[in-house]
C-alpha cells in the first residue's frame, strides 16, 4: 500500500510539469496580444511597447519559460497583467466558492444517484427507482446552459421560491439552483453504476454465502453489497469532483456565481497569462490530488484491491 | 448469465435514434421550406400548421432549420468521436503493446490531457486553426483521445500475454499483424460503448461551445447554435429554443440509453471485476471528465 | 414506506424555499447589474466600460458631463479660455477626497502629471495629448515645462500645443479623474483596488467577481441622496432580466429582443439615441475593397432599414453618416445610399466584378452581431458577393482587426465624449490607422486637413461646417457599410426616482436618485 501510494505521488510532478509546459505553449500560440486587452479602443504603438516591457513580454520565449518554471517551483504564481494583483490571492478568493458549489453538487449527485440506482436494482421500489434513473438521464442530456435558464425561469420567476442568481455570501438559498444544475452531470452515471454494482454484488459468491448463513437482507446490503457497489461510485466522484473543483464555466456564468471557472474564462478572454497559468496549474493539481485520493480510497473500501494493487 | 439483455430503455433509444436520423436525412426531400429561405414578412411566427415549429427572426422555418441543424450536430459528433477514437487507438495500442518508455510517455500525456481544463484546450485549438467545421471536430476530438487511449491500453495489457497471442508471436507474426488480428478485436466491445456514450457528450460540448460563441457559424447552425441564438428570445419567442433544445436533448438521451444498453450487453464483467483487472494492469479505464464543458 | 425519500426531499426543498423568501431589500441602496467586473478603479488604467463607469462614480474630474451630455464644473467651479484658445484656467475650491483632504490645484496638477508620466505607463495618456509639451514628456524626450501648472492652491492653468476646443470634454473622461497622487504613487497598481476620489461615491467593499458596494462620500460637495449603490456582476443577460423581474435590480438594460415585451407591459420604458455608431468596416487597403466603387456597391446592396426593423426590432436609427444626430448642428445629411441591388450589381460589374467575389466578415462572439451579419450575408449574396462570417473571441478579433487582417469586420464605436471630433478623428484620420481607431485604414488628405483645421477652431458652428464636409467625403468614399445609431432602452424599478438616462456612460452619477 505505501509503495503504491508513493509511486502515485511520484507521478504528480511530471504531470504538473506537463500541464505548466502545455499551458505556457498554448499561451504563446493563442492569437490576441495580452497588451491589447490593457489599452482599450484607442492606443499607439509606443504604449504597447512600453507595456510589453513592463510585463516582461519582450524577453525571449525560453527566458520567460525558465523564469516562470523557477517562480512556480518557489510557489510564486506572479501577478495579474490586468489587475496587478497576486494570482494566488485571486485563486484563494475564488476557490472556496467553487469548492462550495462543487461539493454541494457532488453531494446531491451522490445522494440522488445512489438512491435512484439502489431503488432501481432491487426489492420494493423498482419503478420509483427507474423513474428516478430516467430523470437523471434526461438531466444529463439537457444542455447545461438551457437547463440553468429554465430552472431560473421556473423556480425564481414563475414560482418565486429561490433567488435567480448570485453567491449570496454562500447562503443555502443561492446555492440550490446552481448546485442542482451542476449535479445532473454526475447523477446519471452514479445511478447507473450503483444499480449494476448492486445487481452484480448480489450475484457474487460471498453475498450468496452470507445469505445462506441466514443473515438478514439489511445486513447483507449494508455490509457487503453497499461496500462493493461503492467502488465505481467513488471512481466517478473522483473524476467529476476533480473537474468541478476547477470551476464550471457555464453554470457559474448563468448563475452569476463568482468562482474559478469564470476567473479562468475571463482571463482567457483578456489574455491575462499569469492568471490563466496559475489557475490552470492549481486546478490541474487539485484534479490529480483528488484522483490520487480516490485511488487510495479503493484500498480502504476493499482490502482485496490493496493486495492486488501492491503487485501492480 | 451476467450479460443482461437489452432493456426497454435501449430499444427506445435505438428507435429514437432511427427516427431522428431518418428525419434529419430526409428533411430536404419532405419539407416545403428550405432552412435558409428568408421571408421577413413572416418573422417570429409561433408554431402553426404552415410552420410546425414556428419561424425565426428572418422568417425561416424552424423545423427545417432543426432538421438541417441535426446534420451538422450529428456530423460533428461522429467525426469528432472518430478522431478521438483513431488518436486514442493509435496512442493506446502503442502504449499497451510496446510498453516501457512509450507506455510511460503516452500515459503521462493522457494524464496531462485529463488534468487540463477542457474549455481552455478547446478555445486554444479553435483559436489557432482556421475556424470551421473541421476545426471544431478536431478540437472536440483532440479533447477526447485520452480516455480512449487509456481504455485501449488497459485492454491490450489484459490480452497481451494470453496464450494465443504468445503462440502467434512465436509463429513469427509481425507487430502490426499481431495487433490487428489478435489484440484489437478484444478491445472492440468496450470501444463501441465508449464511442456511443461519447457521442452524446460531444454533441453537448459542441452546444456549449456554441453558447460561448465558438461553435458552428451561421447560416448553417448546429442545434447548439440555434439554442444559443434563441436564448435572447426565450420569453418572446420560446419556440426558437424549445424545439432545437428538445431534439438535442432527445438525441443525447437516445445515445446515452443505447450506450448504457450496449455496456450492459457487451461487457462480460461487472464493474468491480473490471476495476480489479484494471488495477492489476496498472491503470483503470477512467471515464472522461464530466460533461466536457459544464 | 413507499415514496418516503421523495416526500422528504420535496418537503426539505419547500422548507428551504420558504425560509429564505423576502428580506435583503436594502431600503436605502440602489441595486445595479454590471455585465463584466471592472478590472481596476484606477483612472489611469480604466479602459473598459465597467472600469470607466465605476471609476467615474468614485473619482471627480475637473469638469463632468450631465446626463444630457453638457459639461458642468465638478472639481473646478468655473473655467475660462484665452482668446487664442491656448490657455485654460480652472478655478478649484471646495472639493474633498473621500479621506477628507481637500483637492487643491497643485494636487490636481500632480494627478494629471501622473497620467502623463511615462513611468505610469497609462494607456490613456492621450487624453492630455493636446497639452503643451505632453507628447515629448510622455515619450521621455523632454521634461514637462508649463503645460500643466498650479498658480496657487485654487488656480490650475493648462496650456496647449495648438488650439483644441474639445479639451474640456477630454478632461471629463474617466482617465482624467483626479486622484491623490501621493496615495496612488505609494500603492502603485494596488490603487486600482483602493481608490480615493472626490466623486459622489466611495468604495465600501469589493468581493471579487461578485459585488462592488459604493457608499456616499461624506465629503462630497453634492452628496448623493442615497446611502449606497450595490453593483452585482451578472454576465448572462437573461439572468439579469430575471433579477430585475423578481425585484432585485433597480435598473435594467433591455435587450433588443425584449423591447416589444417591455413596451406593451410593465414599467415605463426609457429610450434614447446612443452616442454610438454601428458599422461594417471595409479594409480599404485590401483588394477588391480598395476600389471605391466596390465599397459603394456594398452599401447599396444591404437593406439597412429592413435589418433595423427585423433584427434590431426598430431599436436603431439608420446612419446616413458618421456623427450621431444629437451631436449634429444642423439637419441630417441627405441619404447617401439607397437600397438598390440592381445598381449595386451594375457598379460591381463596372469595377470588374460582374460575378461578384468572396470576402470574410469578422465578428466578435455575440448573438446580436451574429443575427446582423446573417442578414448582411443574405443581402450581399444576392448581388454575388459571398460573405463568410468568421467569429473570434474579443482578443483575437481585436488583434486581427487592428493589424488589418480581415477584409471586413462588424464593430461599433462608443463616444468617449459628446463631440463630433471623437467620431471623425479617431475613425478616419490617417494618423489613427489601426489601433488609433481607424480600423478600415482609410486615408484621405482632404479629410485629414479638414479635421486638423476643425480642431483649431473654437466656434462650434464653424467647426461643425468643416466636420460636415469631412463627413461627406468619408461617406462618399464608403470605407464602411454604414449601418445605424443604436437606440438604448432601459427600465427602472417602480421604487427608483430621479434617474435620467444619460447620453454618455459617465453622465449619470446617481446623485439625484431616490428610492420611494
Amino acid at each position: 500500500m505505501i509503495r503504491f501510494v508513493a509511486r502515485r505521488i511520484l507521478t504528480i510532478a511530471p504531470i504538473l510539469f506537463g500541464v505548466v509546459t502545455v499551458t505556457f505553449l498554448v499561451m504563446q500560440v493563442l492569437p490576441g496580444d495580452p497588451v491589447l486587452a490593457l489599452v482599450g479602443e484607442r492606443y499607439d504603438e509606443a504604449t504597447l511597447a512600453r507595456l510589453r516591457t513592463e510585463l516582461g513580454l519582450d524577453k525571449p520565449l525560453a527566458v520567460r519559460y525558465l523564469d516562470y518554471l523557477g517562480r512556480v517551483a518557489r510557489l510564486d504564481l506572479g501577478r495579474s497583467f490586468v489587475t496587478g494583483r497576486p494570482v494566488a490571492e485571486s485563486i484563494a478568493e475564488r476557490f472556496p466558492r467553487t469548492a462550495l458549489l462543487a461539493g454541494s453538487a457532488m453531494l446531491i449527485a451522490v445522494v440522488f444517484g445512489v438512491l435512484a440506482g439502489g431503488l432501481a436494482s432491487r426489492g420494493r421500489h423498482p419503478w420509483t427507482g427507474r423513474l428516478l434513473m430516467g430523470i437523471t438521464l434526461v438531466g444529463v442530456s439537457i444542455p447545461v446552459f438551457w437547463l440553468g435558464l429554465l430552472l431560473i425561469h421556473l423556480f425564481a420567476l414563475r414560482l418565486g421560491l429561490l433567488p435567480p442568481s448570485g453567491y449570496g455570501g454562500g447562503s443555502l438559498r443561492y446555492l440550490i439552483l446552481p448546485a442542482v444544475t451542476l449535479s445532473f452531470a454526475s447523477m446519471a452515471s452514479i445511478a447507473r453504476v450503483t444499480r449494476s454494482g448492486f445487481l452484480d454484488a448480489a450475484g457474487e459468491d460471498f453475498v450468496r454465502t452470507a445469505r445462506a448463513k441466514g443473515l438478514g437482507d439489511g445486513t447483507v446490503l449494508g455490509k457487503h453489497v453497499l461496500r462493493n457497489a461503492l467502488i465505481p461510485v467513488v471512481t466517478i466522484v473522483g473524476t467529476d469532483f476533480g473537474s468541478y473543483l476547477g470551476g464550471s464555466v457555464l453554470t457559474e456564468s448563468i448563475f452569476g456565481w463568482p468562482g474559478l471557472g469564470r476567473l479562468i474564462v475571463q482571463s482567457i478572454l483578456r489574455r491575462d497569462f499569469p492568471v490563466i497559468q496559475g489557475a490552470v496549474l492549481f486546478t490541474a493539481a487539485l484534479f490529480v490530488i483528488v484522483n490520487l485520493a480516490v485511488d487510495i480510497s479503493y484500498g480502504i473500501i476493499d482490502p482485496r484491491i490493496r493486495s492486488a494493487g501492491g503487485g501492480g | 448469465m451476467r450479460a443482461r439483455a437489452a432493456g426497454p430503455g435501449t430499444a427506445a433509444g435505438l428507435a429514437g435514434l432511427a427516427v431522428i436520423a431518418a428525419a434529419v436525412l430526409l428533411a430536404g426531400a419532405v419539407l416545403p421550406h428550405g432552412p435558409l429561405e428568408m421571408d421577413l414578412s413572416r418573422s417570429l411566427q409561433p408554431p402553426s400548421g404552415a410552420h410546425l415549429f414556428g419561424t425565426d427572426a428572418f422568417g425561416r422555418d424552424v423545423l427545417a432549420r432543426v432538421l438541417h441543424g441535426g446534420r451538422v450536430s450529428l456530423a460533428v459528433g461522429l467525426v469528432a468521436r472518430s478522431i478521438a477514437l483513431l488518436l486514442g487507438l493509435a496512442a493506446g495500442t502503442a502504449a499497451g503493446y510496446f510498453g516501457g518508455r512509450t507506455d510511460a510517455l503516452v500515459m503521462r500525456l493522457a494524464d496531462v490531457t485529463f488534468a487540463f481544463p477542457t474549455l481552455l484546450l478547446l478555445i486554444a485549438i479553435m483559436a489557432v486553426v482556421t475556424p470551421g467545421l473541421w476545426a471544431l471536430c478536431a478540437a472536440l476530438g483532440a479533447v477526447g483521445w485520452a480516455a480512449m487511449a487509456r481504455l485501449v491500453r488497459g485492454q491490450i495489457l489484459a490480452v497481451r500475454e494470453r496464450e494465443y497471442v504468445q503462440a502467434a508471436r512465436a509463429a513469427g507474426a509481425g507487430h502490426l499483424r499481431l495487433i490487428a488480428r489478435y489484440i484489437l478485436p478484444q478491445c472492440l466491445s468496450p470501444l463501441i460503448v465508449v464511442f456511443t456514450l461519447g457521442l452524446g457528450m460531444t454533441i453537448m460540448a459542441e452546444a456549449s461551445l456554441s453558447f460561448l460563441g465558438l461553435g458552428v457559424q451561421p447560416p448553417a447552425p448546429s442545434w447548439g447554435g440555434m439554442i444559443a441564438a434563441g436564448i435572447p428570445f426565450m420569453r418572446t419567442a420560446p419556440w426558437l429554443t424549445l424545439f432545437p433544445g428538445l431534439v438535442l436533448t432527445a438525441t443525447i438521451l437516445a445515445f446515452n440509453l443505447v450506450g448504457d444498453g450496449l455496456r450492459d450487453a457487451l461487457d462480460p464483467r461487472s464493474p468491480l471485476a473490471r476495476r480489479r483487472a484494471g488495477r492489476v494492469a496498472g491503470d483503470g479505464a477512467a471515464p472522461a471528465r464530466a460533461g466536457g464543458v459544464r | 414506506m413507499n415514496g418516503t425519500p421523495l416526500i422528504l426531499g420535496a418537503s426539505l426543498l419547500a422548507a428551504l424555499a420558504s425560509a429564505g423568501c423576502g428580506g435583503e431589500r436594502e431600503p436605502d441602496a440602489l441595486r445595479l447589474a454590471l455585465e463584466t467586473e471592472p478590472s481596476t478603479l484606477d483612472p489611469a488604467f480604466a479602459v473598459d466600460y465597467s472600469s470607466g463607469l465605476v471609476s467615474s462614480l468614485i473619482h471627480g474630474t475637473l469638469v463632468a458631463f450631465e446626463p444630457d451630455g453638457t459639461l458642468a464644473g465638478q472639481i473646478a467651479s468655473r473655467w475660462t479660455v484665452s482668446d487664442d484658445g491656448l490657455e485654460y484656467v480652472f478655478i478649484i475650491g471646495g472639493a474633498r477626497f473621500s479621506d477628507g483632504t481637500p483637492v487643491t490645484a497643485r494636487g490636481a496638477a500632480r494627478s494629471l502629471m501622473r497620467l502623463l508620466d511615462p513611468s505610469t505607463a497609462s494607456p490613456r495618456w492621450w487624453v492630455l495629448e493636446p497639452v503643451r509639451g505632453a507628447a515629448s514628456f510622455h515619450a521621455g524626450k523632454a521634461p514637462m515645462r508649463d503645460g500643466i501648472e498650479a498658480a496657487d492652491d485654487t488656480t490650475l492653468i493648462i496650456r496647449l500645443e495648438r488650439p483644441a476646443s474639445h479639451l474640456p470634454s477630454l478632461l471629463a473622461m474617466p482617465a482624467a479623474g483626479i486622484v491623490p497622487a501621493g496615495i496612488a504613487d505609494s500603492l502603485g497598481r494596488g490603487y486600482g483596488r483602493a481608490p480615493v476620489g472626490s466623486g459622489p461615491w466611495r468604495l465600501a467593499s469589493w468581493a471579487a467577481g461578485d459585488e462592488i458596494v459604493l457608499e456616499r462620500n461624506p465629503f462630497a460637495e453634492r452628496p448623493p441622496r442615497l446611502e449606497r449603490i450595490l453593483m452585482r456582476v451578472i454576465p448572462e443577460p437573461m439572468t439579469r432580466i430575471a433579477e430585475f423581474e423578481v425585484g432585485n435590480l433597480d435598473l435594467l438594460e433591455v435587450p433588443v429582443a425584449e423591447i416589444g415585451l417591455w413596451r406593451s407591459a410593465g414599467p415605463e420604458l426609457l429610450s434614447g439615441l446612443e452616442l454610438r455608431v454601428g458599422y461594417i468596416g471595409l479594409n480599404t487597403e485590401k483588394a477588391p475593397l480598395d476600389d471605391r466603387r466596390v465599397r459603394r456597391a456594398l452599401n447599396m446592396a444591404v437593406d439597412v432599414d429592413a435589418i433595423i426593423e427585423h433584427v434590431l426590432f426598430g431599436a436603431a436609427r439608420r446612419a446616413d453618416g458618421v456623427v450621431p444626430p444629437p451631436l449634429r448642428r444642423g439637419p441630417p445629411p441627405p441619404r447617401p445610399y439607397r437600397f438598390d441591388p440592381a445598381a449595386a450589381a451594375a457598379l460591381l460589374a463596372e469595377a470588374g466584378y460582374p460575378e461578384g467575389f468572396a470576402m470574410e466578415i469578422w465578428q466578435r462572439e455575440n448573438p446580436e452581431a451574429g443575427r446582423v451579419l446573417e442578414a448582411v450575408q443574405g443581402y450581399l449574396g444576392a448581388v454575388g458577393v459571398e460573405a463568410r462570417i468568421v467569429t473570434r473571441e474579443w482578443s483575437a478579433f481585436k488583434e486581427a482587426v487592428d493589424r488589418g487582417t480581415p477584409d471586413a469586420f462588424y464593430l461599433d464605436w462608443f463616444a468617449d465624449y459628446p463631440d463630433p471630433e471623437n467620431f471623425l478623428v479617431p475613425l478616419f484620420h490617417s494618423s489613427n490607422r489601426g489601433g488609433g481607431g481607424n480600423r478600415s485604414r482609410y486615408a484621405d488628405r482632404r479629410v485629414d486637413s479638414l479635421l486638423d483645421a476643425a480642431a483649431a477652431l473654437s466656434d462650434p458652428d464653424r467647426r461643425w461646417l468643416l466636420y460636415r464636409e469631412a463627413e461627406e467625403i468619408v461617406t462618399g468614399d464608403a470605407p464602411w457599410i454604414f449601418l445605424w445609431f443604436p437606440v438604448r432602452h432601459q427600465v427602472v424599478s417602480s421604487r427608483l426616482a430621479g434617474y435620467r438616462m444619460p447620453v454618455i456612460f459617465n453622465g449619470q452619477r446617481f446623485t439625484e436618485a431616490e428610492l420611494r
